[in-house]
């Protein structure tokens, strides 16, 4: 493991309880390795059920019942150190890495805001926690840097568009110039030019500062625009990790290459097909490579065993037995 | 020619408040359908009216002012057998299927209601019809017959709602936002259906979406929507690749591709508005004003007229001089 690497993430488990007693969980999140280096953007593919948003709150130690951690280790480099947030307590997380060292910014960011405080309240309240001063002047400066009027910080959240509380949530993420950077969908629910416009504003913040931006989306166009690496995960598993456009331009997994090709592009109007079927219920997930059931290369061995993850190239990872040799 | 479907001048305002005050969700939209089976994709951002003006379509809005023809009759004054008449020949698919479908019942009782009242087909050929157009999305009816809409999985659910509104042999589907709520590996397979019922059966469609690469694949026809205007419309090949309103532009420079070559572009740093959005549907003049690049003031004054430039229609005074 090289000194780059701030999130390791070794042989991680993480599932849905949803019957104790009789043990039934979901496995949301099944055996996954991912090594996230600093100063880069990784993102996180996938489609909807596939574990990712799971995997960004396990990143980020936000493990709450139903969600519970089975196995594996997720270890974060701090200035100060070395943190596996599995086994770090909530009180510890909050004070040696939340904020500081990684922080997150949740889906639906535009509607995470207290609505009975104003703006600037908000960042007192992270200001005052992490025991700097709390300058509003400085604050007001902050928001300026990033396109954001320093009225801004009296109004109360419903005084302010979408756009803006999406905007607002982003600048206390990066407030305390994290080293780390989880946005799990930071644009889903906002018009395509403010999508391009956050997006510019994240991926500048991590290269003023060298930082680690780590984006978790379903939509393939925003890994192919911000993304240097990507990871694409299916029913639980990470299947592919690569540089962003060899991924694109030589998908290695069936899935990988199932995804990419269904995807129009404006100015194609070529014939496009989609995958057979329908992502596995992770109740009771498919025996061997969770994706033998749709795969149009299924054998009898991906039927039996999982696949190893192994690297076919150099910094290309994949689970396929095709790429297995033998 | 005649025209399948035809909107004159439709505005539609919702008011709230107690003093009514309104805004225009639909405002001054006019539009016309060939009558030759084409798809016509209504884009626009959340809020630009595109859902509103399918409802108006559909019949469950009814105009502030405007109105919709079908085959030359106005929809919103149909009465009696024109009401069935007018369902037989136009149906909706809807965004989330599972909001389409009562819970509590089989999808297949859908699927006989609609063959017996709407097709009019004869009870005891329903089951072998139904089959029939169950088999044309993928699916079939032993598959079908005994489920609720939750032992379906998303993507099957709304092959049933298709299913359903071909069910009456219809000469136009208005389909709002079909495929949103599905994946991307599964996206492809439904609107490759519409293509295919486009040309198999005759039948034209109305695809409403914020999706511009299922828009440019399938459609013939693209109408751009903003604040409730429809601000350009022409043939898709045309509006997407050269678009000529500067909504539509920035629009299109603003897609993420799946595509890292084009990320550099992309990557050229915008200036985000700090326009408030609700003024923007009561300005007097352009809508899109505010955030136009080439705005002047005449811009801010007077709305702006639908020019023809070529086979296009674009609402912007950039082009008024080019109107001869």
């Amino acid at each position: 493991m090289g000194e780059d690497v701030v999130i390791d993430v070794r042989g991680l488990d993480a599932v849905y309880d949803v019957d104790v007693e009789s043990g039934v969980y979901v496995h949301a999140v099944d055996d996954v390795n991912l090594q996230v280096r600093r100063g880069e953007v990784l993102g996180i593919a996938g489609e909807s059920g596939c574990g990712k948003s799971t995997l960004a709150r396990v990143l980020y130690g936000f493990v709450n019942p139903p969600l519970r951690v089975r196995r594996g280790s997720v270890v974060i480099s701090a200035d100060d150190g070395k943190y596996d947030v599995v086994s770090l307590s909530l009180d510890e997380r909050r004070a040696r890495l939340w904020w500081k060292v990684i922080s997150y910014i949740p889906q639906n960011a535009m509607n995470v805001l207290n609505p009975v405080e104003r703006i600037r309240d908000h960042f007192i309240e992270v200001l005052k926690y992490h025991s700097s001063k709390a300058d509003v002047e400085e604050v007001a400066r902050y928001l300026e840097g990033i396109g954001l009027k320093k009225e801004v910080l009296n109004a109360y959240p419903h005084q302010l568009s979408g756009g803006m509380r999406q905007r607002i949530v982003i600048a206390l993420a990066l407030l305390l110039n994290p080293r780390i950077v989880i946005a799990d969908e930071p644009t889903t629910a906002v018009d395509v030019v403010l999508q391009r416009g956050i997006l510019q504003l994240l991926v500048e913040f991590q290269k003023r500062l060298n930082n680690t931006l780590v984006v978790i989306t379903h939509d393939m166009g925003v890994h192919a625009m911000i993304t240097n690496r990507v990871a694409v995960m299916y029913a639980g598993n990470v299947v592919e990790v690569g540089e962003t456009s060899a991924v694109f331009e030589k998908p290695l997994h069936p899935y990988t290459q199932g995804l990419i090709n269904s995807l129009p592009r404006i100015g194609d109007k070529s014939t496009r097909v989609g995958l057979a079927g329908s992502p596995p219920d992770l109740r009771n997930p498919p025996p061997g490579c969770r994706f033998h059931p749709r795969c149009p290369f299924a054998m009898d061995i991906c039927r039996r065993e999982k696949p190893p993850f192994i690297e076919v190239e150099k910094s290309r990872f994949v689970a396929c037995w095709l790429h297995v040799k033998r | 020619m005649s025209n399948l479907l035809e909107l004159r001048g439709v505005t539609k305002i919702f008011r709230y408040g107690l003093f009514g005050f309104g805004f225009k969700a639909v405002d001054g939209v006019s539009l016309a359908l060939e009558d030759k089976p084409l798809i016509l994709t209504i884009a626009g951002e959340s809020g630009s009216g595109k859902t509103t003006l399918a409802r108006i379509i559909l019949g469950f809005h009814v105009p502030d002012s405007g109105e919709v023809l079908y085959k030359g009759r106005n929809v919103h004054r149909l009465q009696g057998d024109d009401v069935k008449w007018f369902r037989r020949e136009v149906q909706a698919v809807f965004q989330d299927p599972y909001s389409s479908f009562n819970p509590l019942r089989k999808v297949y009782s859908y699927l006989h209601e609609t063959a017996v009242n709407i097709a009019s087909v004869d009870k005891r050929e329903a089951d072998g019809y139904i089959d029939t157009v169950l088999k044309a999305v993928g699916l079939s009816l032993d598959k079908v017959i005994n489920k609720y809409p939750h032992e379906f999985s998303g993507g099957e659910l709304q092959r049933v709602a298709i299913a359903r509104a071909l069910l009456t042999r219809p000469r136009l589907i208005i389909a709002d936002e079909p495929v949103s709520m599905l994946d991307a590996s599964l996206r492809i397979n439904i609107v490759n259906m519409f293509k295919e019922f486009k040309e198999r059966y005759g039948i034209a469609f109305i695809y409403i979406t914020h999706d511009l690469s299922t828009a440019y694949y399938i459609s013939d026809e693209i109408a751009i929507m903003y604040r409730g205007s429809v601000v350009e419309h022409g043939p898709v090949e045309k509006v997407l690749i050269e678009p000529l309103h500067p909504y539509t532009q920035t629009l299109m420079e603003s897609i993420p591709m799946p595509e890292p070559k084009a990320r550099e572009r992309w990557l050229k740093k915008i200036k985000l508005s700090g326009v408030i959005e609700e003024k923007e549907f009561i300005a007097g003049g352009c809508k899109y004003a505010s955030r136009c690049p080439y705005a002047s003031k005449k811009c801010f004054e007077k709305p702006p007229q639908d020019i023809a430039v070529g086979d296009r229609v674009v609402k912007c005074w950039l082009y008024s001089e080019q109107k001869t």
